[in-house]
Parts: C-alpha cells; sequence; structure tokens
C-alpha cells in the first residue's frame, strides 16, 4: 500500500502543476488576444476615460503584477465578477454547470452501456460478420464530427414527432422525463465519438487477451468458456479501455462546446467560448481552470484506477 | 518497421481498403483540382436560383446566394484537407525529433517534455484550439497551429515510445560503440526505424485534424468567408437546416465520408505493421 500512496502523492502534486500551468497559459493568453475588454466595448471614449474604466475593473498595472494578484485571489477560491454581467464568476459558472454535467453523465452512461458490452461480444466473436459490423460501425461513429451528427439529427427530429426533442430545455426539477426529453439527443451527439471508441478499444484489447498464452492454459484446462471471458478476458482487457478514459473525458469536455452551440444550449462550454469573444477574462480563465480540472482529476483517479486493477503497475512505481 | 519496408504494405492491401484509398483519392483529387473542374463555374453568387432543392442541374441543390453547394463542398475538402495536413504534416516533424531527442538523450530532457506534453493534454482539444484562435485571430494560420498544438503532443509520444524499443536493439549499440555521433545514431539507425509507426499515427492524426479544422470553422473561428471549408458550408447554413436541409446535410455527409475513409485506412495499416492473432474460444 506504500507504493500505492507514494504514487497518489506524486500523482495529485502532478496534477496541481498541470493546473497551474494550464492556468498561467489561459491568463497571459487572454492577454495576448487582439482587442482588450476596454478596446472593444468602449470604442468612443477618450484614451484617460478608458483608462480609467480598465482600473475601475482591475485591468491596469502590469500583466505579472494582475497574475500574481488574480492567482493569490484564485487559489482561495475567489475568481472574480464577470466584465459583462458583473456577477461573480462561480455563480455565473455554477448556473450553468447542471446543464452539461448532465449532458456529460448521460454521455458517459451511454458510453458504458451500450459500447462496453459491444465491444466485448465483438472481441469475444471475433470471426463473426457481427464483429467485423462492429468494427465499422465504431469507426463510423468516431468520423463523424459532432456538428455533422448534431445538425443530422435537428433536421430529422424537427420533422418528426418522435418524442425526443431537438433544442430547449427543461432541468431535471421539472421531472425526469421531461428532462430526458430534451437531454437525451444532445447527450447521444456528445457520446457518439466516445462510444466508437471505446467499441473499437474493447474489441481489440479483448482480441489482444485471447492471443495470450495464459488463455491458452486456462482453455486447455478446460475452464469453461463464460468463466474464461469473465476471470481472464475481461479483467486483463480492462487497462487499455481505463487508458482511453482519459482521452473520452477530453473529448466530452471539448465536445460540450460543440454539442451546446449545435442545439443552442446555455451551458458551461458555450458560455465560454462566448466569453473568449466577449474577452471576459475572468469567466474564461475560472471556466478553463475548471474545465482542465476536471480532466486532470479523471486522469490521475483513472491512473490509480490502474494499480488497483493491475497490480504489477503499482509495485514498478 | 522499417520505413523502407513501408511500399510493401501496399501490395499487401485487400479489396476493402483499395476501393476506400479510390473513393479517398477521388474526393482528394477533386478537391485540389478544384479550380480546374466544371462545377467551379458556378461557385459565384447568383449561378442559380435560391435555396433550390438537389436535382440534375445542381446535383447538391443550391444555397441562399444561388451558389451551387457541390462546387462549394468540393472548394471545401480542399480548404479543409489541405490546412490540417499542412498542420499536421508539421507536427509529424517536429513531434518525431522531440520524442526521439527526449527518448535518446534522457537526462533532465525526458522528464521535462513528458512534463510539457502532460500539460498539452491536459486543454480539450476544442477549447485549446478556440484559445490559439482567439489569441492568433481567426483564420486559416490559426486554425493550422490550433492543429499543431493538438496533434503535437500525441507525435511526441509516439515517436517517444518507439524510440524506447529500437535504442535497445543490437545495431544501435553497435554504432554507439564504433564511435557514431548522437545526431548520426538518431538520423541513420533511429529515424527509418520509427518511421514507418509514425506515419500509420500520422494518417489517424490527419482525421483527427479534420475534426478539428472543421469543428474551429464551424465555431467561426477556421477558414473565413468567403472561401469555405466543409466546417464553414456547415455554420454558413444551419439556420436553413429546415428549410433547405441539403446545405447542411451534402457537406456534412462529404465531411464524415473523408475522415472515415482516412481512419479506415489508418487502421488497416496499423493492422498490417502490427497483427494480432487472437484464438477462437472453444
Amino acid at each position: 500500500m506504500g507504493a500505492f500512496l507514494s504514487r497518489a502523492v506524486i500523482g495529485v502534486m502532478m496534477a496541481a502543476a498541470t493546473i497551474l500551468a494550464v492556468a498561467t497559459l489561459v491568463f497571459f493568453g487572454m492577454q495576448m488576444i487582439e482587442g482588450t475588454y476596454e478596446e472593444l466595448f468602449f470604442p468612443l471614449v477618450t484614451p484617460e476615460q478608458r483608462a480609467e474604466i480598465a482600473a475601475a475593473r482591475g485591468l491596469d498595472g502590469s500583466q505579472w503584477d494582475r497574475y500574481v494578484a488574480w492567482l493569490s485571489h484564485a487559489v482561495r477560491g475567489d475568481f472574480g465578477t464577470s466584465l459583462i454581467t458583473g456577477r461573480p464568476v462561480l455563480d455565473e459558472l455554477a448556473s450553468r454547470l447542471p446543464l452539461t454535467l448532465q449532458l456529460g453523465l448521460i454521455a458517459i452512461g451511454l458510453i458504458l452501456l451500450i459500447a462496453l458490452p459491444l465491444g466485448l461480444l465483438a472481441g469475444v466473436f471475433f470471426r463473426s460478420r457481427l464483429s467485423q459490423t462492429g468494427r465499422l460501425g465504431g469507426m463510423a461513429l468516431m468520423s463523424l464530427p459532432d456538428f455533422v451528427l448534431g445538425s443530422f439529427l435537428l433536421w430529422l427530429f424537427s420533422r418528426q414527432d418522435w418524442w425526443l426533442r431537438v433544442g430547449g430545455w427543461r432541468p431535471l426539477s421539472e421531472g425526469l422525463l421531461p428532462n430526458l426529453q430534451y437531454a437525451l439527443l444532445p447527450s447521444f451527439v456528445l457520446a457518439a465519438t466516445g462510444i466508437g471508441i471505446v467499441l473499437a478499444t474493447t474489441r481489440s484489447a479483448v482480441m489482444q487477451t485471447l492471443a495470450q498464452d495464459h488463455v491458452l492454459a486456462a482453455t486447455s484446462r478446460g475452464v469453461p468458456s463464460g468463466r474464461l471471458v469473465r476471470r481472464h478476458v475481461v479483467r486483463n482487457s480492462m487497462v487499455p479501455v481505463m487508458t482511453m478514459g482519459g482521452i473520452i473525458a477530453g473529448y466530452l469536455l471539448g465536445g460540450a462546446v460543440i454539442v451546446e452551440t449545435v442545439f443552442t444550449l446555455d451551458g458551461v462550454g458555450r458560455f465560454i467560448v462566448s466569453s473568449i469573444a466577449a474577452r471576459d477574462y475572468p469567466v474564461v480563465q475560472a471556466g478553463v481552470i475548471f474545465v482542465a480540472s476536471v480532466f486532470v482529476t479523471i486522469n490521475l483517479i483513472i491512473d490509480l484506477l490502474y494499480s488497483l486493477v493491475d497490480p504489477r503497475i503499482g509495485s514498478r512505481g | 518497421m522499417n520505413i523502407r519496408r513501408l511500399p510493401s504494405l501496399v501490395g499487401r492491401l485487400g479489396w476493402d481498403a483499395r476501393l476506400v484509398a479510390l473513393l479517398l483519392a477521388v474526393l482528394l483529387l477533386a478537391g485540389l483540382l478544384e479550380p480546374w473542374l466544371p462545377p467551379a463555374e458556378y461557385k459565384a453568387p447568383a449561378s442559380g436560383p435560391r435555396r433550390s432543392a438537389p436535382g440534375a442541374e445542381f446535383l447538391f441543390g443550391t444555397d441562399s446566394l444561388g451558389r451551387s453547394v457541390l462546387a462549394r463542398t468540393i472548394e471545401g475538402i480542399r480548404l479543409t484537407f489541405v490546412v490540417s495536413a499542412t498542420a499536421v504534416t508539421l507536427a509529424g516533424i517536429v513531434g518525431s525529433i522531440i520524442g526521439m531527442a527526449a527518448a535518446y538523450m534522457r537526462g533532465v530532457l525526458d522528464p521535462l517534455i513528458a512534463a510539457v506534453t502532460n500539460v498539452m493534454f491536459a486543454f480539450p482539444a476544442i477549447i485549446f484550439g478556440l484559445l490559439v484562435t482567439a489569441i492568433l485571430g481567426p483564420g486559416t494560420t490559426s486554425a493550422i497551429a490550433a492543429i499543431f498544438f493538438v496533434v503535437l503532443p500525441t507525435m511526441i509520444r509516439v515517436s517517444r515510445s518507439a524510440t524506447m524499443t529500437v535504442i535497445e536493439r543490437d545495431f544501435v549499440i553497435a554504432a554507439e560503440i564504433s564511435g557514431a555521433s548522437p545526431s548520426r545514431i538518431l538520423r541513420v539507425h533511429i529515424a527509418p526505424n520509427i518511421a514507418a509507426i509514425t506515419v500509420v499515427q500520422l494518417a489517424y492524426m490527419l482525421s483527427i485534424g479534420m475534426i478539428v479544422e472543421s469543428a474551429l470553422s464551424y465555431l467561426g473561428l477556421g477558414v473565413q468567408p468567403p472561401t469555405s471549408s466543409l466546417g464553414t458550408l456547415l455554420r454558413e447554413n444551419s439556420a436553413f437546416i429546415v428549410a433547405a436541409p441539403w446545405l447542411v446535410l451534402a457537406p456534412g455527409a462529404v465531411l464524415a465520408v473523408l475522415i472515415f475513409s482516412v481512419n479506415y485506412l489508418g487502421d488497416y495499416a496499423r493492422g498490417l505493421l502490427d497483427p494480432v492473432e487472437p484464438r477462437a474460444l472453444a
């Protein structure tokens, strides 16, 4: 367990360093964008007035001083107020989080429910025609950009009344069924790439496991195939599938931007994009840090889970 | 596998891969030769009626300015492909050099590069692309830069781990003992042996590049009108999805086919390089 603990400590430190690096990049990146907040929104005032406006919003002084001030507030959980709405950044993000979070969670559910069982079947019965179909289907889903699939579903479901709705939103507080009626299609679009990736990875991981000698040994010992799949194949195929978990998390976070744009949903992703255009520095900085933190945390958890699934990884440190 | 053996893979392609390769070649050739093809004449506004449905005269219909959607889609193929291929090729070259150096030099360089690539991975591709385009301003150059940085960490990782497996081989050790300089070892002994795996990875990355390019253009940050990549076409016409669906569905379908065929060939080539032979369960 000592190895696991030191692995966890190093992991947390690496994660913190990564988030700090991302925060720094975003801060100075936003400053580099041509056309500052005060230039964009107050084009017709004198330079003195503009300097005053900037000072009132804490946008004066050297970049480095502002960076230090912002960072020292941020580590205490104070991300400032939005330049556009004047409300605290965290409130703005929190009010949009449930929608994005829900899209992401339903998407993860869809990926696990659809891709894992199909991938396992396609891997075990790799000679069947169904397995080939699964491979092609997975690849097709991977190749379909979110906004193409989203536009297609938008067109299809705006013509037909098949209960599911495109565009608009009903929060979970209005009941599960009305909520799903609006959330299911965007979530599916968000999940599509992930379903393709996990299906393909699971299939090839299972096939790789079946090629190993310990499976042959178990077969020749007469282990029944159901037990063989459960005990030998599934567990050994988990590691490559879990590696994809981190990549999937990245896809979901980035995909949220696209899906929210296609279906005009008011979530965190679209908020960050519109805030870049509006030079709402505090919102972009906090938003990107949030996205990066989610991503880094998921990867950290996956990394630690490896050593539990495959004890060899933990002992190597 | 040595790069010199890569052409021999072509002879081992099955009929399905040849068919997909043919499809891809037709799409890309059409895109690259677009300015000299007959549909190019109908790219100008008022070439036909406005928003007419697909028919014999305009195969993909016309858009709200009376431009042929077929002509604009073919032009879109060229821009989407050229932008992503440029970015991915650059990232492949730079990434392999960094990856080889990290694996071969070790020392402080290796963990440093690993840390930097981890930070780059921590950015979701689209958000990363958004920031790059926000900093450089929307346009083709920033789309190329965005794809470059999205693809770079993967290329570094792949070439680094490929180099790791080659470094231990006898011929590298023999070259070191006979006094070859590090740069000669990297150029003569390592680069040709990691090139095949890098090239196959590049094919995959090309499909990612095309997805990122079209997504950025869809968000209005990539190729700017009046020239259009496939993503720009979808953005421009997304308001007409109900009234004139062909404006969106035709370029969307072409984009999907383009990405699928690149993915298919990449996967096929990887299967040939690294065959897995599972045993059927009794």
